[in-house]
């Protein structure tokens, strides 16, 4: 291994996609007997049994049809699904994720707009009404299960007042444009921002606190500079970074962890995709959506590593 | 001659009792005084306030009682904890009514709402099961997954950590990366992948969550490792010889055992989110058996407009028991000076 970190971190990279991408292929071994017959259903012919074990790289030594089957992978081959019509992986994946995508960019944003504010004033007023108020909401939105939330917001907002539209998606791309998109992304937005403002409120508030309790800022604030350019201008940027990186790790975890949101309003998003190929069983679409879940983690994870860097000349000090 | 205000010469029980009176008034009537039909939702949000309320007034008779410096909230989620706890073992034993088997259900009326006088007092579903047998029956789903996956993450994940992290070399790298690696991907995600192939036991759902939470309690417990490996008493337990077993078991362990314990307590409310989740997918234990996240779907499944009871007694029993052990592990955590 390389001494730079740079290079570490590149082989590191590697192998944890390289491990990721055997597990996901492993899957099919994971089930119980033979897979294939699991898969399809006893009492076919035998030609299909074949044939799909052929397709899923099993009748093969394990590591020559992993090395097949991640070969097919990167040159943008994921199989075909099992379900009706028999489409490409490739093809549902590549539609699935700008819903995905869009949904968690929202949410993020959403969660950043509401939790930002809300840090400032409660540290700028600790224990006051607002700070407690945020604290026991971020409480409660941390014990809420995100599809919780999401049903309430259905029940209330869809069905009882029928003030947004019932599920389902409109792309920006469609005739309806943006405005019903929006419409339609509304209430997911909402759903999945709630289960991360929680972390951002928290650690910002935090940070400020202890930002705010240092002695730059009693200088800051003895030259009479007002309040609130202590906190906008001095006080807010040395805060940033843990939020920052929270940012980060969310920004690769929210397409993964918004599945039960997605399945809810049947946005047809990977989530959606992912959970329906699971119950009934389609294991190529359940790996191909998992292995680009993962490696969409693993690189907005590295590059976030290189970002914070980046911003914060002190981990570069220390690194290099 | 100054006027006191009115509100201090009320004494402080006063100021607990009455709203204790208001709350429970306003769940009784929100259970039971106001008929069905268009008042639901009047009902819905008279029983929640009133239980807040409640809530508000046990704080209040609390702080009047013992002093404010007693953790009021503290025991009211262990209190809570201890009724799910022991609900759930003795669940079989208590006269209940049926929880899973729609057959023998065939004479009592579907879709009671909760009336907290009556025989169900959390109502019945849509096949005239009970609520309060079927939540309690969801808790032991529940409980025995979150916390069988927890404890095998902590011992699993815990043991390889200290002993890489006491070991360190290549095998701690290759660890690491192979961490990594699970950590890589979104918990649900993995949890799907293994539900679309294994069987859907609670044995399967135990080892599945044990898996997943090992590569973070390695992470935990190397860390500690190797700050407590710097520590003197380990450097004279080299130094005097002893064997590279004992210094792991006896030195590092006890240093390391408490911390990882401690974030455990905050893994189990999440995995019980998680588990309700994957059940509320379609994707947990299957029916009939009841779990608390598959209760939910069923809800949601059956005209819920009408019967919001179906989502919000089993939704509200999760939300607690999730605040119940934060509110307990963030107190354990902070050395029992946790009370804000």
């Amino acid at each position: 291994m390389g001494r730079h970190p740079v290079v570490r971190r590149l082989v590191e990279l590697l192998a944890v996609l390289l491990l990721s991408s055997f597990a996901t292929f492993m899957l099919t071994s994971l089930t119980p007997g033979d897979p294939t017959v699991a898969i399809l259903g006893k009492d076919r012919p035998q030609e299909q049994y074949d044939e799909l074990r052929h397709e899923l790289g099993l009748d093969r030594p394990v590591l020559e049809g992993y090395a097949n089957w991640l070969g097919d992978a990167v040159h943008g081959d994921l199989g075909t699904s099992l379900g009706p019509g028999r489409p490409e992986v490739v093809d549902r994946v590549l539609a699935g994720l700008p819903v995905s995508l869009q949904l968690a960019a929202m949410a993020l944003a959403l969660a950043l707009l509401v939790a930002v504010p809300l840090a400032l004033w409660s540290a700028a007023h600790p224990a006051g009404r607002v700070d407690r108020a945020a604290t026991a909401a971020s409480y409660a939105s941390i014990s809420t299960p995100p599809f919780l939330a999401a049903l309430v917001l259905v029940l209330l907002f869809v069905q009882t007042w029928e003030l947004f539209p019932r599920l389902e998606w409109v792309r920006i791309t469609s005739d309806e444009g943006i405005v019903e998109n929006l419409r339609h992304a509304a209430l997911p937005t909402v759903a999945v921002a709630m289960t991360i403002f929680p972390g951002f409120f928290r650690v910002l508030r935090s940070d400020l606190l202890d930002t705010l309790s240092q002695d730059f800022i009693a200088a800051a604030r003895a030259r009479g500079r007002s309040p609130w350019r202590v906190l906008l201008g001095d006080a807010l940027r040395p805060s940033a970074f843990s939020i920052i990186t929270l940012v980060g790790v969310q920004m690769g975890q929210l397409v993964g962890a918004a599945v039960v949101v997605e399945a809810l309003f049947t946005l047809p998003g990977l989530g959606t995709m992912i959970a329906r190929a699971a119950l009934s069983g389609d294991v190529p679409l359940v790996q191909g959506g998992v292995l680009v879940i993962a490696v969409l983690y693993v690189l907005s994870n590295a590059v976030v590593d290189t970002a914070y860097a980046w911003l914060d000349p002190r981990v570069r000090r220390a690194r290099a | 001659m100054t006027v006191a205000t009115p509100l201090a010469e009320v004494p402080s029980w006063v100021r607990g009792a009455v709203p204790a009176a208001a709350g429970l008034v306003a769940v009784v009537a929100g259970t039971a005084g106001l008929s069905s039909g268009g008042a639901m939702w009047l009902r819905v949000v008279l029983t929640l306030a009133g239980a807040g309320v409640l809530y508000r007034a046990y704080r209040a008779l609390a702080a009047w009682a013992k002093g404010p410096e007693w953790p009021a909230a503290y025991w009211a989620a262990v209190t809570w904890l201890g009724l799910i706890g022991v609900g759930a073992l003795v669940a079989p034993l208590l006269p209940l009514g049926e929880a899973s088997n729609a057959s023998r259900t065939l004479d009592v009326v579907p879709l009671l709402r909760p009336d907290l006088g009556r025989t169900f007092p959390l109502g019945t579903n849509a096949y005239g099961l009970d609520l309060l047998a079927r939540v309690l029956e969801g808790a032991r789903v529940s409980l025995v997954v979150s916390l069988g996956g927890v404890a095998i993450g902590i011992v699993v994940g815990g043991t390889i950590g200290l002993v890489t992290g006491y070991l360190r070399g290549p095998v701690d790298s290759a660890v690491r990366v192979v961490a990594d690696t699970v950590l890589a991907f979104p918990p649900l995600i993995l949890l799907l992948a293994v539900a679309s192939v294994a069987p859907r036991t609670s044995l399967t759902f135990v080892l599945a969550f044990g898996f997943l939470l090992v590569p973070i309690n390695i992470r935990l417990a190397r860390g500690n490792t190797l700050a407590v490996v710097q520590r003197e008493f380990v450097l004279s337990a080299e130094s005097l010889g002893a064997s590279p077993r004992r210094i792991v078991f006896r030195e590092l362990l006890p240093n390391v055992v408490l911390p990882s314990v401690s974030y455990g307590l905050v893994l189990v409310p999440l995995m019980i989110v998680t588990e309700a989740a994957l059940s509320f997918l379609g994707l947990g234990i299957p029916p009939p058996r009841p779990s608390w996240g598959n209760m939910i779907a069923e809800g949601r499944a059956g005209a819920s407009v009408d019967n919001p009871h179906l989502v919000l007694v089993p939704g509200c029993v999760l939300i607690l028991t999730v605040l119940a052990l934060n509110r307990v592990a963030e107190r354990l955590r902070h050395g029992g000076l946790g009370e804000r």
